[in-house]
């Protein structure tokens, strides 16, 4: 299987590890185009068989690490050797197919008021700030808010695996 | 097995509003421990979940998102990058995009997808085979040299790039501009057509617009007729209105402005009512009076405009021509004669003032037919250009002094059958010099076969159906032709 198309399948997992480090959507957006330009450049220093997802992680690290030396804004950068370790005990999955399917239950079930932040946050992809301005909160409101939504999320979604694989 | 602390910190790192402390004890945090690192991880796979979950739910009403077909590459290793890169943009893309309106265009890779118009710069395929006016071409990249290629797409969008260019084509409706300028001419059964570029996707809502691609990235979207929307790489969309242009930076600004049709190549325009009643079907009769001294009429030698006759149907309509005889009242008696011949004048005056002047070519047809008669009947016709410089009232003289005043000379012989029930056609074009303004068009019937000495030379001898057009080939950007 060429390169490429390795990439096409791996893009979504290597998007979620630019998106730990560059929290920004559009931003991690423009570091995954450099590292696929990278790939299919480099393509022929990828031995087939080997780890693709290892090797187009290590490039995906050295473009964040670039982004956050251009960027005059290190705000969200975290310390370069916290992105080297964290590189380095990242998990070959970020988040299971099962994972995913229980997500989307859970997703259902979730309150209405916290839905429609989460919305804001993902759907809209506006940051804290913004969704603050547009309900009218406090900055802190949102993050607790956004905190707790996750939450839920997060203990949902362990609840459905574990039931999950009951059932199977 | 949740730090609450860490999760809170993690929390806010991954929506951008970390306080410097606090990132601060994040960072020794995640020094500090495996386990602290574990968690980071978990927390950042629900966080990009959750982003592409609410993206697919945007997108549930739009099969084209969850279904992409596999590219199946033509063999060439710089291809499959290239064609690897638009799979690679379009999953972008189509994570990004708020809602797509139609299908992934992609189509698998040796499917044709388009045909060259023109091509005067080399349009290069698989980086060796240039392809000149008439190949279709397939999936795949193209590099235009410096100059202007048209290139048909089977949906019907018309394209012209002007050079040098890298583009990719991706199926009957869209292809990717690596670099340089295309204008694009959209008809309203090929809506839709996509121009994708390294900054985002110019989608047709029917239209006439310009796309560049410059060295540094920025990509102008310019539209001249109709609307066109634009959907960022970054997830910015835009809808660009007529004589309204955007040009997306590197780092992503939008910015406003007027349009510029001038930086744009032009793609070919035909124009096709120059000729009048070039089907005699208007029923005003044919003036033997020679070289005729104004447009829009035909004269010439002894000839008549007849509905069907002598088992000769009209090509077109209800009427045609008959040629009679060599010659007309203003003829010699001396002068023998060997062709009757019918003439019009095309001004292209007023057209050389409102169209920009490129290269200009002209194409006639005509359709001849004729009784079968016997061995003494002709079976020769013909048709033809010159282009002469000056004024077409003086065309009289032009056309005596041909030899020397003719800017340039086209014609073309047709030899009929003897089947009255069928019409040969022929055809000739014509690159029309820069200093031409009019041309005379010409039909004739050739005494190939007896020079009958009396009235009538011709037994039966018709032409219909004659079509003119003029083709103005592609132009590159004119504020860009002085320093390409």
């Amino acid at each position: 299987m060429a390169v490429q198309q390795l990439f096409v399948q791996q893009q979504s997992a290597l998007k979620g590890f630019v998106l730990s480090l560059v929290p920004d959507f559009a931003d991690a957006d423009d570091v995954l185009q450099e590292v696929f330009v990278t790939v299919t450049r480099k393509a022929g220093d990828f031995e087939l068989g080997s780890n693709f997802n290892a090797w187009a992680r290590s490039i995906a690290r050295l473009k964040v690490l670039e982004h956050w030396r251009r960027q005059k804004n290190k705000a969200d950068a975290l310390a370069e050797d916290v992105i080297e370790s964290l590189h380095a005990s990242a998990p070959e999955e970020l988040f299971s197919p099962e994972q995913r399917r229980a997500l989307e239950q859970c997703l259902e079930k979730l309150p209405a008021s916290s839905r429609e932040i989460v919305e804001l946050r993902y759907r809209r992809e506006h940051k804290p700030a913004e969704i603050a301005r547009l309900k009218g909160w406090g900055a802190n409101g949102v993050s607790v808010a956004l905190s707790r939504a996750r939450a839920t999320l997060r203990e949902c979604v362990e609840r459905q695996v574990k039931l999950m694989e009951e059932t199977a | 097995m949740n730090d609450p602390r860490l999760t809170k910190l993690i929390d806010l790192h991954l929506d951008g509003a970390l306080t410097p402390e606090e990132k601060v004890e994040l960072e020794n945090l995640l020094r500090g421990s495996e386990a602290a690192r574990q968690q980071f991880w978990r927390h950042a796979g629900l966080h990009h979940a959750l982003h592409e979950q609410a993206r697919v739910g945007q997108e549930s009403t739009n099969p084209a998102a969850s279904k992409i077909t596999p590219f199946s590459f033509p063999s060439a290793a710089w291809l499959r990058l290239a064609a690897a890169v638009a799979v690679g943009l379009f999953l972008g893309w189509l994570l990004k995009s708020p809602a797509p309106q139609k299908d992934l265009p992609v189509v698998a890779g040796s499917a044709f997808v388009a045909q060259v118009r023109f091509a005067d710069a080399g349009l290069v395929r698989d980086d060796t085979r240039t392809m000149p006016a008439s190949e279709v071409l397939p999936v795949g990249p193209l590099r235009v040299g410096p100059g202007v290629a048209e290139i048909e797409f089977f949906d019907g969008a018309r394209v012209v790039v002007q050079g040098p260019a890298q583009l990719d084509l991706l199926s009957p409706a869209a292809l990717v501009l690596h670099s340089g300028r295309l204008s694009a001419t959209v008809p309203e059964r090929a809506t839709g057509f996509r121009v994708l570029t390294p900054a985002g996707e110019v989608i047709d809502l029917g239209t006439r617009f310009g796309v560049s691609v410059d060295p540094a990235g920025k990509v102008e979207t310019h539209v001249f007729e109709g609307r066109v929307d634009w959907r960022g790489i970054g997830g910015q969309t835009a809808r660009v209105r007529e004589r309204e242009a955007i040009s997306v930076e590197a780092n992503r600004r939008m910015q406003q402005m007027a349009a510029r049709p001038d930086t744009f190549p032009e793609t070919e325009s035909v124009f096709e009512a120059l000729l009048v009643n070039g089907s005699f079907e208007d029923g005003s009769d044919v003036q033997p009076l020679d070289i005729p001294s104004r447009p829009g009429i035909w004269s010439g030698d002894r000839a008549r405009v007849v509905e069907a006759t002598l088992g000769i149907t009209p090509a077109d309509g209800h009427r045609m021509l008959e040629f009679i005889g060599t010659g007309n009242d203003r003829t010699p008696p001396t002068q023998n004669l060997t062709s009757s011949e019918q003439w019009q004048i095309v001004d292209l005056r007023k057209l050389k003032q409102e169209v920009v002047h490129n290269e200009w070519v002209a194409e006639v047809s005509a359709r001849f037919n004729r009784v079968r008669g016997d061995e003494r009947t002709d079976t020769r016709f013909s048709v033809g250009l010159m282009a002469f410089a000056g004024d077409p009232k003086d065309a009289d003289d032009a056309w005596e002094n041909r030899q020397m005043e003719a800017l340039a000379r086209v014609s073309r012989s047709v030899v009929t059958d003897d089947d009255p029930q069928t019409w040969q056609a022929g055809q000739c074009e014509m690159t029309i010099p820069r200093e031409a303004d009019y041309l005379l068009l010409h039909v004739s019937a050739v005494e190939n076969m007896f020079n009958d000495p009396d009235h009538p030379e011709f037994a039966g001898h018709f032409v219909d159906r004659i079509l003119f057009k003029l083709r103005r080939l592609p132009v590159p950007a004119l504020a860009l032709a002085n320093n390409p």
